[in-house]
């Protein structure tokens, strides 16, 4: 059946940017069917390895020629300004020694969680190149720190560790923070501040035991607030989930996945880790899956009429 | 333009649209012929060069009809995307001229 074989080709356009799915959707259906076999039901291997290959591409190209569209451009520029907060709170309320030294106690604490704001400040200065450098020391740093002391494997550095590369990126790619701040809504404020003092109060009730991926987690959604009330129903508000969330806490799957490869003495600890984190990790790609779906909706729609 | 030398798929695909304007599914069966079936574009790889040429200004839209209520677009070489592939041809005639005739000096010094 044809509608069937088209249906199937659509939902593998879902690896292209929207914007292309938009203007060559239609097109491009026209072309795989148009070569398909009579008969034929199910996409084609050879097809199906295409078009990822060529969605791969295409983001990648617009990547290069810095044209992703305003709401990936506008949730970069937030997250410069959401991921140094997120990271400092994070140190802040774990009460985790995630520094490279192995400092502990509130104070060294502090201190750190303030030299994870520098590379903000430092773009907030306008420096944005030192700022660049500052973050991608801080990530080299923290690796090099989790991997000499056989942490890299803990899950509480993963997702933070990936939100530092998340952080740098977003540094070195985006208009930066000054842009970021600049679309802060005030409404925003209203939201995002009881949300982090609320968490904060939560944290002190149980120190040194909150698992930082809750952390990241619950502090990372009440962040997005900031760019408005309804932000998690807009599409930069569901990329800053993406990218301050998501991402970070999907760090976690491959901490799992090297622990239960490596040490088989730990089988009981990993599986209490499991039990731990693999709902987050479920959370994180159903998430994306949601949002993926929510989007492509649309230029379906328009396909359709 | 100042351009390394341009990938064989899309070199094949100017080619194709050398001839005159053509849509997606007649440049990927005229792109197959031009090169002996040797060159197979499948639609992910052919939209994706399509897009970039196009934003590279060495492609563009001719024109656009709604065939089996399915929009088509043909393509069409730019002035751009007509220089673009006519240095390159003369770039590999230059060297497939070079290469015959030192491999004719090597057969006929064997």
């Amino acid at each position: 059946m044809t509608a069937t074989l088209e249906r199937r080709y659509r939902r593998l356009l879902a690896c292209y940017p929207a914007a292309h799915r938009g203007t060559y959707g239609d097109e491009m259906i026209g072309v795989l069917l148009a070569s398909a076999r009579p008969g034929q039901r199910r996409p084609k291997v050879a097809d199906t390895l295409d078009l990822f290959s060529g969605g791969l591409r295409v983001r990648l190209h617009r990547l290069a020629t810095g044209t992703p569209d305003p709401a990936w451009r506008n949730a970069l520029a937030l997250t410069t300004v959401i991921a140094p907060i997120l990271l400092a709170l994070t140190v802040t309320v774990t009460g985790q020694a995630l520094a490279p030294l192995a400092w502990s106690g509130s104070a060294h604490q502090l201190v750190y969680a303030f030299a994870l704001l520098v590379p903000a400040l430092l773009a907030l200065a306008g420096l944005r190149w030192v700022a660049v450098g500052a973050a991608a020391l801080t990530l080299g740093g923290t690796i090099a720190h989790a991997a000499g002391t056989a942490m890299i494997g803990i899950p509480a550095y993963s997702a933070f560790i990936v939100l530092l590369g998340v952080q740098t990126f977003a540094l070195w790619y985006s208009a930066g923070p000054r842009q970021g701040l600049r679309l802060v809504k005030p409404v925003g404020l209203l939201i995002a501040i009881p949300w982090l003092l609320t968490t904060a109060y939560l944290a002190s009730l149980i120190p040194r035991h909150y698992p930082v991926p809750v952390v990241i987690a619950e502090v990372g959604v009440g962040l997005i607030a900031l760019a408005g009330l309804p932000a998690l129903a807009s599409p930069c508000g569901r990329r800053l989930l993406l990218l301050n969330v998501v991402i970070p806490l999907s760090g976690l799957v491959i901490t799992i996945l090297s622990f239960v490869h490596v040490d088989f003495y730990e089988l009981r600890f990993t599986a209490a880790l499991a039990a731990q984190y693999l709902p987050p990790a479920a959370l994180s790609a159903l998430t994306y899956y949601l949002i993926r779906r929510a989007e492509r909706r649309p230029p379906e729609l328009e396909v359709a009429r | 333009m100042t351009r390394q030398a341009i990938q064989e798929p899309t070199f094949l695909i100017l080619t194709a649209l050398a001839a005159g304007p053509q849509h997606g599914y007649g440049i990927m069966t005229d792109v197959a012929r031009i090169s002996g079936d040797r060159v197979n574009l499948r639609a992910g790889t052919l939209y994706a060069a399509l897009d970039r040429l196009r934003s590279d200004g060495v492609i563009d839209v001719d024109r656009e009809e709604v065939v089996d209520s399915r929009l088509r677009r043909y393509y069409k070489l730019t002035p751009a995307g007509i220089a673009m592939l006519e240095a390159e041809a003369a770039r590999m005639q230059s060297n497939a001229r070079v290469a015959v005739s030192r491999l004719k000096t090597l057969a006929a010094g064997a």
